[in-house]
């Protein structure tokens, strides 16, 4: 099992989309083919975010907090399941935003919109 | 020479110097720190700029339902202006953490009103009640950005 994911190198560099019928590099792939793999083994890795073209809320939201939501994950699991790396300038402020959706999130809960 | 004259004017010659010396130490000094502060308030006038420009796509984005032509364009120079006010902001407050986690949250806020629900979805609707978000986190992340600056 890779020890990180580096969604630009092993994703694409231009994340973007919920759905699958968004195209390519939607939020939902990303989850189930990267995060869910790691997640119910139990093993811990890197996600690496540099070297993306940016991050859309949408697409943070659906990964990430999509494990919360469909998966029925706490958050605290994937929060321990995963550490962030953003190393590039303002990238730092996507794993706060990550954090932030993931522990907003609740089992079966809509996706929330900000207003 | 007696050395009643020449005490004084070794005296004179080095307060002279020392007095040279110390207002080109100054003087650089000075230089270094406004062109800092100039470089600092051309950051500011760039983030607000493309601050705007990023508030003026986004409306335009969610006053409309998807439009398959255009809207992945537009949702990526929306993303991209995003990242690149992201990096902005990242070198303007990288020597002050507190100050530079308070831009991030309004930062965050911006991004979050123009780019979370439906964003870059092929079933996207209009959602005309979102550009007001748009215009309050817009404007709040550049008066936070501008009162936070006077804090470096």
């Amino acid at each position: 099992m890779a020890a990180n994911i580096n969604i630009a190198k092993d994703y694409t560099p231009y994340p973007g989309g919920r759905y699958p019928e968004d195209g390519k590099g939607n939020g939902t792939t990303f989850r189930e083919d990267f995060l869910l793999p790691i997640i119910r083994k139990g093993e811990r890795v890197d996600v690496i975010l540099d070297g993306a073209a940016g991050y859309p809320s949408s697409f943070l939201d659906e990964a990430f907090a999509g494990l919360v939501r469909k998966h029925g994950f706490t958050p605290d699991q994937v929060l321990s399941a995963f550490r962030f790396i953003a190393t590039q300038p303002g990238f730092s402020r996507f794993v706060s935003l990550i954090e932030n959706f993931v522990r907003t999130a609740t089992p079966s809960g809509e996706q929330k919109r900000p207003h | 020479m007696d050395l009643g004259t020449v005490v004084p004017a070794v005296i004179g010659a080095a307060a002279a110097l020392a007095t040279s010396a110390g207002e080109k130490i100054l003087s650089r000094y000075f230089d270094k720190s406004t062109k800092r502060e100039l470089h600092r308030d051309e950051d500011l006038k760039v983030l607000e700029r493309v601050t705007f420009e990023i508030r003026d796509l986004a409306t335009a984005y969610w006053s409309a339902p998807v439009n398959v032509g255009s809207d992945d364009v537009v949702a990526g120079s929306i993303v991209g202006r995003l990242t690149f006010i992201s990096a902005l902001v990242d070198e303007l407050f990288r020597d002050k953490l507190n100050l530079l986690r308070e831009i991030h949250v309004a930062m965050n806020r911006f991004d979050v009103s123009c780019t979370d629900g439906e964003f870059g979805g092929k079933a996207r609707v209009a959602d005309p009640g979102r550009c007001r978000q748009i215009e309050i986190t817009a404007y709040t992340l550049v008066h936070r950005a501008n009162t936070l600056r006077r804090l470096l």
